[in-house]
């Protein structure tokens, strides 16, 4: 597989430190919305409020497929919304090896996997991105918001 | 997560919920606990095997699964409510033989150093409430909404009643299984698959057991054990044992929530 230099999205860089998004209905919107993360966020039915979470488990050794190096991420919401979609991607000592979309409607949650290939025996440094968004059901307050996670960039040995 | 507290909290995080969400939880915390590549025994997470299972005795999601489908929490296993699925695997892989027969199954074959060998023997999960099982949920949670959507084969088995099948139902049954049948590498013990199969046919691992030993190394008379993932309620069958199988589902599909 060619591998090429990380690319770090737009959306991950504006992530930095802040993991969850929440929307709530227009009507009910008292001021403009903070930045992200949005957590500050109010409305006057509080129960209103979407709030979205992404996250994204440490890098391993598959304990399902033989010779693979996977991650799993997640985001979550509160309540069911419009649609969920996000790219997962893998980098091996500081470049991107993997990634694959993933995507659902009108659910509360979206779960995602990536993996690459390793061979037996070595250990290398990894690290799982999660790149992606939330469009939130009509009537809401932002549309849709980017969303995003990532691991700690960790050794694994490859088994 | 290598915290059996901490674990159990994580579990209990969200009351209230139904089978469906609660296996769904169960494999989400659980699949927070990975390896994390270190070889340094002396830096991995040990425990007694029954202070483990004490700390989640108290798991509140454990005891509502066990009320509600104790074949996959503390057993016995449901011979005739077993699945297999042949997932498509990662493209650098080669394809899977979507096929289950008695020709294609793999005997034991000598292996050290695997607390859940996948290069012999076959891996099922028991059905439940009109469900596949928890390697079904899993794939569903983590691969089910990959664009494109990926590949299975979804097979339905009824093992012999004759089989032998080991339980493990606690993380003291799963270390004194190791220490009974143990092989040591790298100053960890294994179970010796060889010599399991010589008195059973099937391991059946269920989740109270998983929640309460994934990751962790027990402290037995023998040594200690090395940590294992199993994720979901799994029988290990190192014979082929199966009365009947039928394959009952070809994805593409749509996901469950």
């Amino acid at each position: 597989m060619v591998k090429r230099p990380v690319l770090i999205l737009p959306v991950l860089a504006a992530l930095a430190g802040g993991l969850a998004f929440s929307a709530i209905p227009a009507a009910a919107q008292a001021a403009p919305r903070p930045a992200p993360p949005a957590h500050s966020a109010r409305a006057a039915s509080p129960q209103a409020v979407i709030v979205c979470k992404a996250k994204v488990n440490y890098p391993h050794s598959s304990t399902h497929v033989p010779g693979t190096v996977n991650a799993t991420g997640s985001v979550t919401c509160t309540a069911p919304v419009t649609t969920i979609s996000f790219t997962m991607y893998l980098n091996e000592s500081g470049f991107e090896v993997a990634q694959r979309p993933f995507i659902n409607d009108g659910k509360s949650s979206l779960g995602g996997n990536v993996a690459v290939a390793c061979a037996v025996g070595t250990t290398h440094d990894y690290q799982a991105f999660l790149s992606g968004t939330v469009k939130f059901p009509p009537g809401y307050t932002p549309p849709i918001e980017g969303i995003g996670s990532q691991s700690p960039n960790l050794p694994v040995k490859c088994a | 997560m290598y915290d059996l507290a901490q674990r159990v909290a994580a579990l209990d995080a969200q009351d209230g919920g139904d089978v469906g969400s609660d296996v769904n939880r169960f494999i989400s915390v659980l699949a927070e606990v990975v390896s994390f590549g270190t070889e340094d025994v002396s830096e991995m997470p040990k425990w007694r095997p029954d202070d483990a299972d004490q700390v989640l005795a108290g798991c509140r999601l454990l005891a509502r699964l066990g009320s509600a489908v104790p074949e996959i929490v503390s057993g016995p296993l449901k011979r005739s409510a077993q699945y297999w699925i042949s997932a498509e695997k990662p493209g650098h892989l080669p394809p899977n033989v979507p096929a289950l027969d008695a020709e294609h199954f793999r005997p034991v074959a000598p292996q050290t150093s695997s607390t859940k060998p996948f290069t012999f023997g076959l891996h099922t999960s028991t059905g439940f409430m009109g469900t596949q099982g928890m390697w079904r949920a899993y794939l569903d949670l983590y691969e089910g909404s990959a664009v494109p959507p990926p590949v299975w084969h979804v097979w339905a088995l009824t093992a012999r009643q004759d089989a032998a099948v080991l339980e493990i139902r606690t993380a003291t049954e799963w270390a004194a299984f190791i220490d009974r049948f143990p092989v040591e590498a790298g100053g960890l013990l294994y179970p010796d698959w060889q010599a399991v199969a010589t008195q059973f046919d099937a391991v059946h691992v269920t989740i109270r057991a998983i929640a309460a030993a994934q990751g962790l190394c027990f402290y037995v008379p023998n040594g200690i054990t090395a940590p294992a993932y199993w994720d979901v309620e799994t029988t290990f069958w190192l014979r082929w044992c199966l009365e009947t199988y039928e394959l009952v589902e070809i994805a593409p599909f749509s996901s469950s929530p």
